[in-house]
């Protein structure tokens, strides 16, 4: 299904459908990822879902939220290659399948207008007490990224594959940056949002007649972003990085580098390439790793197409370190040797054509995959991209895994003995 | 087949019970690319002590059993059924929790291939002695990682503290030594036993046509022949309503410490109308420490709690709690002043305009629900179990009074009934 787009300013894409009890009104902004803004965004995210003048406290806005039959509302970033994305959503209920009588619809877009457009601040400063006190949550969100074990190794990961990129920045920027931001400081942030991000409105929804002109009007002319520089470079030799924690299980993360990115011709195949590495659980690795060698309970992979990366995670023995290393690697090779099987290549792509198709069940998820084609410089309408899907042969898989090359190996893992500590 | 009618919610479900026992419930979704459907079997982690069909003898088998068998269910003589599933276009998976093992898959084409499969593969069990020893090192690992979840052992160690000898103390994966001592001939009892058609459930939800999905399962249940079946007898144990311990806090290597405080109730989703008991339990937590109450306010803003804060509500089959809590850098002082919270409620009384606002919340969430077909047919099934229908749920929630979560409060949040969890980071974290 393809949205109805308008395009101005801020452009408006609206699914019409029936298919959702709900309505999602979403809106996706972007800047260029990098560690002098993350941490501003970040704070500005929580900031502005925290309150407005019309609504000062969390207390004003659950009320609000709870009297549009439960109506959500986020405010979050993420990190979608080189971008740095944060993503306003309000989700409610149509009111047709309700005992309520009131245009939830217009209820529901005034609010959001609100939250975005009338902040809670005054003289160029945001409200100081909710300021610090959502300094210190995230502060508290960085900070325990290392409570569990496979972010805290995915991000280990990252920094240390790519520290000379933008895309080791962490969505939520670093505690140093945190700490400095104040009221004052955060408004700036705020202005170079409204004056510069690139934005689309999505609406979802059982919706005739919308009018989002409360949201999207007051947003000043914006030009188009600039190119974002990647800076990804091949490392001339593989790099094995350890460390060591007070855990029972490893965990073992490898990072590689594809040339592939989502706007290639050769991005489908890339997909399906994945697909068959690490991607379904009649993949290699979850064939070699778990089901006939038993060394993991979970053995995947992941292909990151806005920046063109491939990680392997999986959770194991220590002492099995080097043999699950040598079988992950060895699957990589077969795949860049020997051409698929016809089988097992239909297996994939129709393991990916039903997770496609799934993922237009969900409200967020029909403006989500718009959203990523929008970045990646490629929209792709959903039957043309599982066509792209039907025609990869063997020989694309060849040539896309041959594309992967291994980067960095990261493993986490147990520590020794308590004498054995003093050398770590 | 029986038609049942939502005019409000415009939803319709479709159900039938076949000759075996087995109960089918078909909820067409127009507009949807994908089916969902639902295999389950009224059994999970603690069902540990029972009379095996056929038997008069109960027999008590290793923990973790229920688990062990699901993952066992996916091989057949001829490989592995993930990889059937995948080459018709199908997405499989599976779950077990305290009460319920249930076997999944979504698609969005050959729906009847794929529940041919779902019914077939569930229906034969296939164990093999080296088959069963290979999926003790899977395991092994995923009881390893969960040994390394902070969240999950803030939990489990709140059940071990909460129950005295009622199996929801253990965990559903069971340990390393419990699983060491499963053989193929346990699995069989269990399988012979709990997934008989008349304990179980089939549940489809999505783009399908009921008249159609009906005559397929006829036909495919036709063909299979099953010992007929009363009921399952199971060993209850004699569990006192009080708590086990008050108390108890486990280091983990974390930099931030969890608190979660929990109460064991006497509500049992078996005697008491299950629907009107969540509402009820949902209700209470949501107006005493959802977002945006008084309690969750002020704790935030005195850097108390952040937003993984949270309360869980849960009725199950012989047992029942309910729990609250998150991340806090003072576990103590973030319990002392919970429980201060919960005094004040009963001593005082709570917001009554509040608990309207809750009701509104909890009405929309419900209806939100039902754009996924994985709620569906998952919690569909779940009450059915009981005799009851989700979409009788919003109908349920608009009957509780604010008396009836007053009464609630009263009488199941005492204090020897009561537990506190907490892990806390090792002293030598090096942050």
């Amino acid at each position: 299904m393809q949205p109805v787009t308008t395009n101005t300013n801020i452009p408006v894409h609206l699914f019409q459908t029936k298919q959702f009890k709900t309505t999602a009104v979403i809106m996706q902004c972007r800047a260029p990822l990098s560690e002098h803004t993350a941490a501003g965004r970040a704070l500005l995210a929580r900031v502005l879902k925290k309150g407005s003048l019309r609504y000062p406290s969390q207390s004003h806005i659950k009320e609000k939220l709870d009297d549009l039959y439960g109506a959500t509302f986020s405010v979050d970033v993420g990190k979608r290659g080189n971008y740095h994305v944060m993503s306003f959503r309000m989700e409610f209920v149509n009111e047709q399948y309700l005992p309520a009588q009131e245009d939830l619809f217009a209820e529901a877009t005034a609010f959001l207008a609100e939250m975005v457009h009338a902040p809670l601040a005054e003289n160029r400063a945001f409200n100081p007490k909710i300021v610090e006190e959502e300094k210190r949550t995230l502060l508290q969100k960085i900070n325990t990224i290392y409570d569990e074990k496979d972010r805290y190794a995915n991000m280990r990961l990252v920094q240390e594959m790519c520290s000379a990129e933008a895309y080791s920045v962490h969505p939520l920027g670093d505690a140093h940056r945190m700490e400095a931001l104040d009221e004052q400081k955060l408004y700036d942030v705020y202005e170079q949002f409204l004056a510069e991000d690139a934005i689309d409105v999505y609406v979802v929804g059982d919706v005739e007649a919308y009018d989002v002109e409360a949201i999207t009007g007051p947003f000043p002319e914006r030009s188009s972003l600039p190119p974002v520089e990647d800076g990804a470079e091949r490392p001339p030799r593989v790099r094995y990085v350890e460390e060591s924690d007070d855990i029972h299980q490893g965990k073992l993360q490898l990072g590689y580098r594809t040339t592939i990115t989502q706007d290639d011709p050769q991005f489908a195949a890339m997909q399906v390439t994945n697909g068959l590495f690490g991607g379904f659980p009649h993949s290699k690795l979850f064939q070699e790793v778990r089901e006939k060698r038993s060394l993991a309970y979970y053995a995947a992979s992941r292909y990151e197409s806005q920046k063109g990366l491939v990680m392997v995670m999986t959770g194991i023995e220590k002492e099995q370190y080097e043999q699950v290393k040598a079988v992950i690697g060895e699957q990589l090779q077969a795949l860049q040797q020997e051409p698929v099987s016809e089988e097992l290549l239909a297996q994939t792509k129709g393991m990916l054509i039903n997770q496609i198709r799934e993922t237009t069940d969900a409200p967020g998820g029909l403006a989500a995959l718009h959203f990523q084609g929008k970045m990646a410089g490629r929209v792709r309408p959903i039957e043309t991209w599982i066509e792209e899907i039907e025609q990869v042969s063997a020989d694309d898989v060849l040539a896309c895994a041959n594309s992967i090359v291994l980067d960095t190996v990261f493993f986490l893992h147990g520590k020794e003995d308590e004498d054995a500590e003093t050398t770590v | 087949m029986q038609k049942q009618q939502y005019d409000q919610l415009q939803e319709t479900v479709y159900s039938e019970v076949m000759p075996n026992g087995l109960r089918v419930y078909v909820l067409p979704k127009q507009g949807f690319s994908k089916t969902f459907a639902t295999f389950t079997t009224d059994y999970g982690s603690i069902d540990n002590a029972f009379v095996p069909i056929g038997q008069k003898q109960s027999v008590q088998v290793p923990d973790g059993i229920a688990h062990f068998l699901e993952h066992k269910m996916f091989e057949d003589e001829e490989g592995d059924v993930f990889d059937t599933f995948g080459k018709q276009g199908a997405s499989a998976n599976a779950f077990t929790s305290f009460t319920r093992t249930a076997y999944l898959f979504s698609s969005t084409d050959d729906t009847a291939v794929n529940l041919h499969t779902l019914l077939d593969f569930v229906q034969h069990p296939y164990f093999t002695e080296e088959s069963v020893e290979k999926e003790k090192g899977i395991i092994g690992q995923e009881i390893s990682m969960y040994d390394d979840d902070a969240d999950w052992r803030l939990f489990f160690q709140l059940l071990g503290n909460l129950y005295h000898r009622h199996p929801a103390r253990i965990d559903i994966a069971g340990t390393a030594e419990s699983i060491s001592r499963i053989t193929k001939d346990d699995l069989y009892t269990c399988y012979h036993t709990f997934y008989h058609p008349a304990n179980m459930i089939l549940y489809v939800a999505g783009a399908v046509e009921p008249q159609e999905i009906f005559e397929l399962v006829r036909s495919n249940q036709a063909q299979k022949e099953f010992t007929p079946m009363d009921h399952v007898e199971r060993i209850e144990v004699d569990e006192p309503a009080t708590a086990l311990h008050s108390k108890a806090v486990e280091k983990m290597s974390i930099r931030l410490p969890k608190v979660l405080l929990g109460y064991k109730l006497s509500l049992h989703s078996e005697t008491d109308n299950l629907l009107y008991q969540e509402a009820r339990l949902e209700l209470l937590l949501e107006t005493l420490f959802g977002e945006g109450s008084e309690a969750y306010e002020t704790l935030y803003s005195e850097g108390l709690i952040d937003d993984s804060f949270s309360s869980e509500a849960m009725i199950e089959r012989s047992f029942s709690l309910a729990a609250f809590g998150g991340n806090t850098p003072k576990p103590e002082e973030t319990e002392a002043r919970i429980l201060d919270i919960i005094e004040h409620a009963q001593t005082d009384g709570m917001d009554e305009r509040r608990f309207e606002r809750m009701r509104k919340k909890l009405l929309g969430q419900l209806v939100k629900q039902l754009n996924s077909t994985e709620f569906l047919a998952t919690e569909g099934t779940r009450y059915a179990f009981h005799g009851a229908s989700v979409m009788d749920a919003v109908e349920i929630m608009q009957q509780v009074t604010f008396n009836d979560i007053s009464s609630l409060l009263e009488s199941e949040f005492r204090i020897d009934n009561r537990t506190t969890s907490i892990i806390d980071q090792k002293a030598e974290a090096d942050a």
